[in-house]
């Protein structure tokens, strides 16, 4: 099933609300996959400022 | 800016060749391989902007090395490894409607209106959107479309010239 982004946080999901916080704003356009697995070490979270581990696009249209 | 710690600064990038098309299925395997058997990877990324590589960040090579082995959409690690300062540019997405200006003229690069020159008349920076005059048809037709789909050919005058006397 396609991914969708949701516009706030980013976060990729295939349900129809963002796992992380309840948005039903969701995007099919969106760009980038960036999984991140240890929020806390990795800078790429910190530079994007994504504090849980998942599934993000880098841009959502 | 963050201030970023010695100890911050211990991940590196790097970068493992795929087959094309795949970046994000190998993303993804990986990611769920290095999950299930606790390797410490920080990140995986498949960025548009690197066809056919996928980026680890990790502590060190070998963790990367491990994770990727025998899945077959991988065809090579890189040797050697990218600073974290290397991929930041690819990672902050700068807004372009923060470029754009009223007057200036930009050129359509997507949607029904691509390839078509336009001026702006009014831009929204909350919305992420821009309204055009189109420049190629006879008559003015004003259009609003995403910031994204401009790219910038020319600034508006902003001085005005002096008169000669």
């Amino acid at each position: 099933m396609r991914e969708l982004a949701c516009r706030k946080c980013k976060a990729l999901t295939t349900e129809k609300a963002c796992p992380n916080d309840g948005s039903t704003e969701l995007s099919k356009e969106w760009s980038g996959l960036i999984v991140i697995i240890n929020a806390e070490k990795s800078q790429v979270a910190k530079t994007l400022g994504i504090a849980k581990p998942g599934r993000y696009a880098l841009k959502v249209s | 800016m963050a201030v970023i710690s010695d100890q911050e600064r211990s991940s590196s990038i790097f970068p493992v060749k795929t087959t094309g098309g795949q970046e994000r299925t190998v993303a993804t395997f990986v990611a769920n391989r290095a999950v299930q058997k606790g390797k410490p990877i920080y990140s995986v990324l498949a960025l548009d902007t690197w066809k056919g590589y996928v980026l680890f960040e990790a502590p060190n090579s070998q963790v990367v090395d491990e994770s990727i082995q025998g899945f077959k959409h991988v065809r090579s690690k890189i040797p050697g490894m990218m600073q974290y300062s290397d991929i930041e540019k690819f990672l902050v997405t700068k807004s372009m409607v923060a470029e754009l200006n009223v007057e200036d003229t930009i050129e359509i690069v997507a949607g029904p209106f691509k390839g078509m020159r336009a001026k702006i008349s009014r831009v929204e920076k909350e919305k992420q959107e821009i309204t055009v005059s189109l420049l190629d048809t006879a008559f003015s037709m004003p259009i609003t479309i995403d910031a994204g789909y401009a790219k910038l050919v020319g600034r508006a005058k902003t001085d005005v010239p002096q008169a000669q006397s």
